[in-house]
This record gives structure tokens, sequence and C-alpha cells, in this order.
């Protein structure tokens, strides 16, 4: 009980607190302690009520910050943003910008401005600005980059020198710097659909290649599949070169599937065509054709058969040979089946007689569910008894 | 100026010696607590009696999982063979350092791998850290050796918060390297100043992983230092080698980027890491070959962010 009655005198101070618990001793070592997601489901219940509406859209939205602007309200403002913030999802609205401005724009103009140094310093109206901070934040998580007008916005409501408006110009300075950085650009929203992003995926995988050609199989095109489909597959002209000379007495294997994050919001699945490295292509130990650190001496070391190699491709990898990449609407058995047989048909004769060994899941849930170990499930225990 | 240097480098031996290890020894040959520290990874973060503020809220520590209990004759002979070990890893430092200052020129354009995963007893100095380990956050990951003999970073992250009413945000994962450790436990630090670039050979699943380096300093507000950069990974089974230049590693206290930014101390670094925190719910892969450093001839920046100053922009 006193435990508690702390923790709400803490959440309530919303500063650095120095305090002896229990145990003899207990320092806050958090800078800011936020209020929580509980806390603020008691502090707004209130004004939760103004988001129980039965449309949820954009529109709706708009209309309800519009609607308690037009009240012209003297207190409120902060339950009423922390409110809307925890509701945006329902809407779907957290990753646009406008709402944002428009969420910040309900704090009044000019009254809590920072004139002076001294406002700025001591944090004229603190708890505004940690509410706006929080709203920044919550942008800044979402990866959105804020414009010019909310700049003006901000500077309107706190000032130039306020936390917000640091926080803003802080994210100006950064976001646009780190936004280009990536080699391999990709699309931040969700795709139309599964099949676009797997194109922009099997390409980025084989972009190692330039010569790498992608193209799009429909099952329908496949006599022999009964399944309704596409494939996007992705070979080049060597490794074509390659499954021609591929030993007929070793198997080739189809891995998969395994997974790939295009952007925040895209993940695809591939499967690899792929081989183990052939007796004559292998090494006692891999070397790098770059590396200079083992380099002998041909008078002392005289080169034999097994240091005279061609030179290695960029799909002759350590652990195999990589013939073929490729992503598919379904992860079943006839579906890898119909994508061999159209790579047969374009430029690799050589299929119809190769041994396939299926080295992958069809049946099995799909990846992205892990199994959890133990251990989080006994601090999931944990928390269901706190609470 | 040698016996100089020698007489001042055994007496630290020996303040060290007998500030760490003999305290140790005996401290837990006398006293009744469970000697459970050594055994835990990272210690201060388990422990009890430090971390009061995550015990207090029905946390028990008796849920971590039956103590190991060491017999304490067995304690003091690991102990002396710890001294003995550290007295051989003294005489090779001694050694090595009357014989020739041999890191002084490093060849230019050349990559020279620092960790070489694939070699036997570098993937057990690793280790990893996630936000499950101090109680805030749910994800999980480990540091393996893959199918193909190299290092694998995997396992899952959690952006779940606890409900312990204080934390905010949470989903962080990271790999750490060993710490810059001369004999007898005692701190040093990398010397790196003759490189321009890390490199590392990896293969990942698309995510975006943060190279970290830390420059850890004497005092506790230095301790959370450190010098970030994402990593880019192109997904597949192909591998890639990216090289990331020193200069624009990005400065940051405790996961936020400081206002005032300053060139990277390569002098002073006291561990590599890698880490993931990109706010994406799921598994993760990261297959490591090598870690290692390179002077690159055409790179000639020395710091890629702004150092000038306003004059008093925030109170005008």
């Amino acid at each position: 009980m006193a435990w508690r009655f702390i923790r709400q005198l803490q959440l309530h101070a919303c500063r650095p607190l120095l305090m002896s618990g229990g145990s003899g001793r207990f320092i806050s070592t958090t800078p800011i302690v936020r209020i929580t997601e509980s806390q603020v489901k008691k502090d707004v219940a209130i004004k939760d009520k103004y988001f129980d509406q039965d449309i949820k859209n954009k529109e709706t939205f708009l209309e309800l910050l519009e609607v308690f602007k037009s009240k012209n309200y003297k207190t409120g403002h902060i339950e009423f943003i922390y409110a809307a913030l925890n509701r945006m999802e329902d809407y779907g609205v957290e990753e646009d910008l406008e709402c944002y401005k428009q969420i910040i724009d309900v704090m009044p103009k000019g009254k809590m401005m920072s004139t002076n140094m001294w406002l700025v310093e001591f944090e004229y109206f603190p708890k505004h600005q940690d509410c706006i901070l929080d709203v920044i934040s919550k942008m800044e998580t979402k990866r959105i980059q804020p414009d010019r007008e909310m700049f003006d916005l901000l500077v309107s409501i706190f000032g130039k020198g306020a936390s917000p408006t640091k926080k803003y110009l802080r994210m100006m300075y950064w976001l646009p710097k780190l936004k280009h950085v990536s080699p391999w650009p990709a699309p931040q929203t969700r795709t139309k659909d599964q099949k676009e992003a797997a194109v922009l995926a099997v390409k980025r995988m084989g972009s190692v290649d330039l010569e790498s050609d992608v193209t799009v199989f429909y099952t329908k095109d496949d006599n022999l599949s009964t399944e309704d489909t596409w494939i996007v597959s992705s070979q080049s002209p060597v490794q074509k070169n390659l499954v021609k000379y591929h030993p007929e007495n070793l198997p080739m294997y189809i891995d998969g599937p395994h997974r790939m994050h295009l952007g925040r919001k895209n993940v695809v699945d591939y499967y690899v065509l792929k081989a183990d490295m052939p007796e004559n292509r292998r090494r006692r130990k891999f070397r790098d054709p770059d590396e200079i650190s083992y380099m002998k001496i041909p008078f002392f070391d005289p080169p034999t058969s097994d240091d005279i190699i061609p030179e290695f491709s960029v799909h002759e990898q350590r652990d195999g040979i990589i013939y073929a990449i490729s992503s598919m609407g379904s992860s079943s058995k006839e579906c890898l089946q119909s994508w061999i047989r159209f790579l047969q048909k374009n430029g690799n004769p050589k299929l119809a007689d190769a041994t396939i060994v299926f080295r992958c899941g069809f049946q099995e849930a799909p990846s992205d569910q892990l199994k959890l170990p133990a251990c989080e499930n006994e601090i999931l225990d944990e928390n269901e008894r706190r609470q | 100026m040698l016996s100089f240097k020698l007489l001042r480098e055994t007496k630290s031996v020996l303040i060290n010696l007998l500030e760490c290890q003999l305290r140790n020894t005996l401290s837990r040959a006398i006293s009744t607590t469970p000697s459970h520290f050594k055994y835990r990874y990272l210690p201060t973060l388990n422990d009890p009696e430090r971390d009061v503020e995550y015990s207090e809220p029905g946390y028990s520590h008796e849920d971590d999982g039956p103590l190991i209990q060491i017999p304490t004759r067995k304690q003091f002979r690991e102990q002396v063979e710890n001294i003995k070990n550290e007295f051989k890893v003294w005489k090779q430092e001694v050694k090595d350092g009357l014989e020739s200052n041999y890191d002084i020129i490093v060849p230019r354009d050349q990559i020279h791998k620092i960790y070489s995963f694939s070699e036997e007893g570098t993937l057990e100095k690793w280790s990893t850290l996630c936000d499950a380990n101090d109680g805030t956050g749910f994800s999980s990951c480990s540091l393996t050796r893959s199918p193909s003999g190299h290092a694998l970073f995997s396992g899952n992250l959690s952006t779940k918060l606890p409900l312990d009413g204080r934390t905010v945000r949470s989903g962080f994962c990271s790999a750490i390297g060993p710490r810059a450790m001369k004999s007898f436990k005692r701190k040093t630090s990398y010397e790196w100043s003759q490189y321009t670039h890390v490199v590392l050979k990896v293969r990942g699943d698309g995510r975006q992983y943060l190279v970290n380096l830390s420059t850890e300093g004497i005092y506790d507000l230095n301790w959370f230092n450190l010098y970030s950069y994402p990593l880019y990974t192109r997904g597949g089974p192909y591998w890639q080698i990216t090289k990331l230049p020193f200069s624009k590693f990005i400065f940051g206290n405790r996961g936020y980027i400081q206002d005032t930014q300053v060139p990277i101390p390569l002098c002073d670094i006291a561990w590599i890491g890698i880490s993931l925190t990109d706010d994406i719910d799921g598994p993760f892969n990261l297959e490591i070959e090598y870690i290692g450093l390179e002077d690159v001839s055409s790179h000639t920046e020395e710091h890629a962010y702004e150092t000038y100053n306003f004059d008093n922009y925030f109170y005008k």
C-alpha cells in the first residue's frame, strides 16, 4: 500500500525523485517518469468518451478535434490529447502527419509562450510541454518527419526555446540526414499485395548479380498444377551455366522458407535452389581471393593442382552454390514443383534429370511464430500477478 | 626509464591482485551469502542488492532459477588457478612491451580481422544482452554457431511493455564483444586510431542493425557513451561486406543522440557490439563471419557532422 502511494506521488510529480524505499535505499534512475498507460486511462476516462464513435476514420478523428477546439475550454487539453494519442490506432491515423498537427493545434496559443531565457530554463507549463513531447516522440517512433507548418505551430504555442521546439529541431536535423542512408531503399508502407513485395524482395536479393533476371510465373500456365498462384523467380545467366555443369550424381536442395524484411511493414518468405560445393571445386580451406595474409612464396611452396581453381562467381558461396531464388503465393510442395518445371522450361533442361531434395517445412506454422523461451512466460506470469 | 616502467607496472599488478583477487577469494571463503555472482551473466544487473527498483513490485529473484552452490575449497582452488593464468598473461605482456612497439604502422587498404568467428575461442568471448535481462521487456536473443561455422546472432524482438509503471519503450537485443582487458582484470582500451573504417562480413534478413562502439570512461557519466551507426542488411542467401567509416558514427548517451557531436576517440574504445532496435516485432537472424578494421587510403573525412554553435539561438 505504501509502495503504491509512493509510486503515485512519483507519477504525479513527473520529476526525478530521490527517496528511500523499503529496502533502505532507492534512487530513481529514470530522468523523467512519464505517465503510464494505466495512469492515463484513469485520468482521461472523461475525455476518452469523445472517441467512442461508430465510424472510425480520419474525417471523424479530425472532426472530433475540431469540436473540442471550438468549445474553447480553459483546462483539460492534456487529458484530451493523451486520449486522442491512445485512440489513433483505432482510427487508423497513427501515421498521418496532418492528424498529429491537428492534435498539437488543440493547445491554446500565446498563453504558454516562453519569451525569455528564465522561462525557457525553468520550463514554463512543464506538463503541457511533456504532453506535446510525448506526441512528437510518438511521431519519431513511427518514423514520421515533421514539416515547417508544425514548427510555426510549436513556436506559436511554446516559443522558440521550449523543449518541444528543440525536439522538433533535433528531428529535422537527423531524420532527413539518415532518411536515404540505406543502400537498399524499401517501401515504408505496406505494399498493395504480397506479390509486389515479393518482386521487390527477390530483386533486392538478386542485386548481387547485375544480370539477374526476375520473372513472375503463374501456376495457371503449368498443366500439371491445380493451384492458382504466382511465383517470383530470379536467375542469372551465370547461374544457368552453373546448373548446366552440376554433377549428376549429386542432389540439389530446395531450402526454405527463409524470412526477409522489406522496409518496416513487409515480410517476404523465400526459397533457395542450391547444391553443395562439388569436390573438385572445394578447397581444404576456403580463402578469399583478396586475402593476402595466407600468401605463399612460390619458390618454397610450388602450387599444387588444388591451388589452381577457376575464380569463384558470386553465386558460389562458401556453404553451397545458389542456382535460383524464388518467393511464391503458397508454400505447398506442388507450387515448388511447378517452380522447378518453369525453371526447366526457361533455359535449365538439366533440371529434368536432377535429384532435388526438399529441405523445407510445408504444413508447419508460419515462420513468424517462433516458440518463445520459457523465461519469457515466467515474466508474463509475473506481470499477471502484479495486476 | 625502462626499469621505472616495469616498477610501475608491477605495482599496479600487485595492487589489483590484492584488491580484486584476494579480496574476492577471502570474502567468499568467509561470508555466508551464496556465491552465485560469478556464475551469472552480468552480475550487476541481476544483483539483488544493487537493483532494488526491479525487485520492489513483487519481483522475486528466487524465480530466476536454482543458485549454484560451490564448496569453499573449490572456490579457493579456482581463484588460485585464475591468479596463475593471469601471471602468464602478464609475463607475455611484459615480453611484448620489451620487444617492440609493433602496432604503430598498419598496412593500408587491407582488412585486419579483429574477430573472426570461424576461429575457435572467439565466439565464447562475446556475450548477449536484451531487455528481458533487466526486466524491461520480453525480447530474447542468443549468439551461437551457425550451421556454416560462423556466428549467428538470432532471437525474437518484442516491443511489448512490462506493466511496471515506468517503462515507456522497449525492444532491444544486442551482442557485445569482449571488453579490452589487461592481465589481472585491469581495464584498458583498444587503440584503433590508425584505422578509418570498421568492416563487417554479414548475412542478414533485411532488418536494420546498429554497430556500437563504446568509449566507457572512468566516471559514471561516461559509462553509457556509445558511438553508433546503422548496419543495413540486404537479406537473402548472399554474404555482404559493409565498410562503415568511423567519421560517420553518431554520438549518443543511453541511446539518445547528443546535440554536440564529436569525432570518436579511437584510442579509447572499450568494446564493439551489434544491436537491434528497429521496433519491428518478430524473429531476426544475422550471421557474422568477421569484424575487421581497415585504413582506407581514399577516405579523408574526419567528422561528418556540423560542429559549429548557434549564439544563444533559443533565448532570442
